[in-house]
């Protein structure tokens, strides 16, 4: 029922390597628990995977970093595998980017301001609003119609590649 | 984000479970934005995660969405980055051209033009006196020589000719092409010319005509 769920969660923290192999140890611990009766509250399934998988992302995260740490100055070093994406994603990556160039240089300089600030520089919303002298619906109708105007230059809203290949 | 909704009775807690996959609503935009930027927090996060791991449409848009956020962070990024070559390059130009290396620069560029006007003007002072000659009659070009390109004041010597009220004065080159022709009132035995952009280089006749268009006399003139 959740599978997808796990795996896309878990390829969006640790990147599509060995990804059967964490979906299924995933599994296994969900399954385990429940059969031991750790599960007390059924209606909770939903946060019980959630944590088992944020667990389970913690945990590889952590062997990564030991590994890391344990193998250092080992002649034949470790192998790391190729998480980059494939020529087709790059493409696709260097279109979006280009759609969003022109959206950006297509409005005024301080709505652009105001996507830089809230894209690129992460300040929060309010904020924006206060230094901006902007309401939250200003605001929120300025982020809709660039997102509109991008969705209009791509000529399909976004597409669906990446993480659902996997998924 | 919608609450996530079970079902009610003991009996039926699995059934619940399952159930909430098709009750709760969908997440909206915004939440699905803060958390692909990782700014939505608790309780909304968990919420959301656990919706995620159950809601195919709402894992296809927070793809989405996340594509459409790199993307319009890479574009600021870039113009960001473009905008401040160009500030820094207008600071540059800003700070090479002060004020005060402004003045210099006007100061340095006044004192040479003066320099070179100066220069032009002493260069063209003699020029400017046209160069003086008395012609006698003559054959051939073996007569006087001026320098070429410079303005010449020609005084021809009339005496011993009909005295008339005017006279015609035409200058032709070696080929004979005429160069020039006017007419001339006499003055105290003499008629004077000028040719103020002077001659090239090359054998010249002056040839000077009654008013009956009579040639009375002819003058050579070589110019160097």
């Amino acid at each position: 029922m959740f599978s997808k769920g796990v795996r896309f969660y878990l390829c969006r923290q640790l990147g599509p390597q060995d990804l059967e192999d964490k979906v299924h140890d995933t599994f296994l611990i969900v399954v385990q628990a429940v059969k031991r009766g750790e599960l007390r509250e059924p209606e909770r399934l939903m946060g019980f995977v959630r944590t088992i998988v944020r667990r389970q992302v913690a945990a590889h995260i952590d062997q990564a970093v030991h590994n890391r740490r344990q193998q250092v100055g080992m002649e034949s070093g470790t192998t790391v595998a190729d998480v980059g994406r494939d020529p087709e994603q790059i493409a696709i990556k260097q279109e979006h980017e280009q759609i969003a160039k022109r959206v950006l240089n297509s409005i005024s300089k301080r709505d652009r301001e105001i996507l830089t600030r809230f894209y690129l520089l992460e300040q929060p919303q309010q904020q924006i609003c206060g230094q901006m002298n902007l309401t939250e619906t200003q605001f929120r109708l300025l982020k809709s119609r660039a997102k509109a105007r991008f969705g209009e230059l791509g000529k399909r809203r976004l597409t669906r590649k990446g993480i659902s290949r996997f998924a | 984000m919608g609450t996530l909704r079970f079902g009610g009775s003991p009996e039926s807690k699995w059934k619940g479970a399952v159930m909430q996959l098709y009750q709760e609503s969908h997440a909206n935009d915004d939440s699905l934005e803060k958390y692909s930027m990782g700014s939505l927090a608790d309780p909304d996060l968990t919420k959301l995660e656990e919706h995620l791991l159950v809601c195919t449409p709402c894992r296809s848009r927070l793809e989405e969405v996340d594509e459409y956020v790199a993307a319009m962070r890479a574009a600021a990024s870039q113009l960001e980055s473009e905008d401040e070559s160009r500030r820094d390059l207008r600071e540059r130009l800003s700070a090479f051209f002060t004020f005060r290396k402004l003045a210099w620069g006007m100061a340095l560029a006044a004192a040479l033009l003066i320099g070179a006007a100066l220069r032009l003007s002493l260069s063209r002072s003699p020029e400017t006196q046209p160069f003086a000659l008395a012609l006698e009659s003559s054959r051939g070009v073996e007569g006087r020589h001026v320098p070429a390109g410079q303005s010449l004041q020609l005084t021809l010597d009339i005496s011993g000719l009909t005295v008339s009220s005017d006279y015609r004065v035409e200058i032709v080159n070696e080929r004979g092409q005429r160069i020039s022709d006017s007419r001339v009132v006499p003055h105290e035995g003499k008629v004077t010319t000028s040719a103020p952009t002077g001659f090239r280089r090359g054998a010249y006749f002056i040839r000077l005509y009654s008013p009956q268009n009579e040639l009375l006399r002819e003058y050579g003139l070589q110019v160097d």
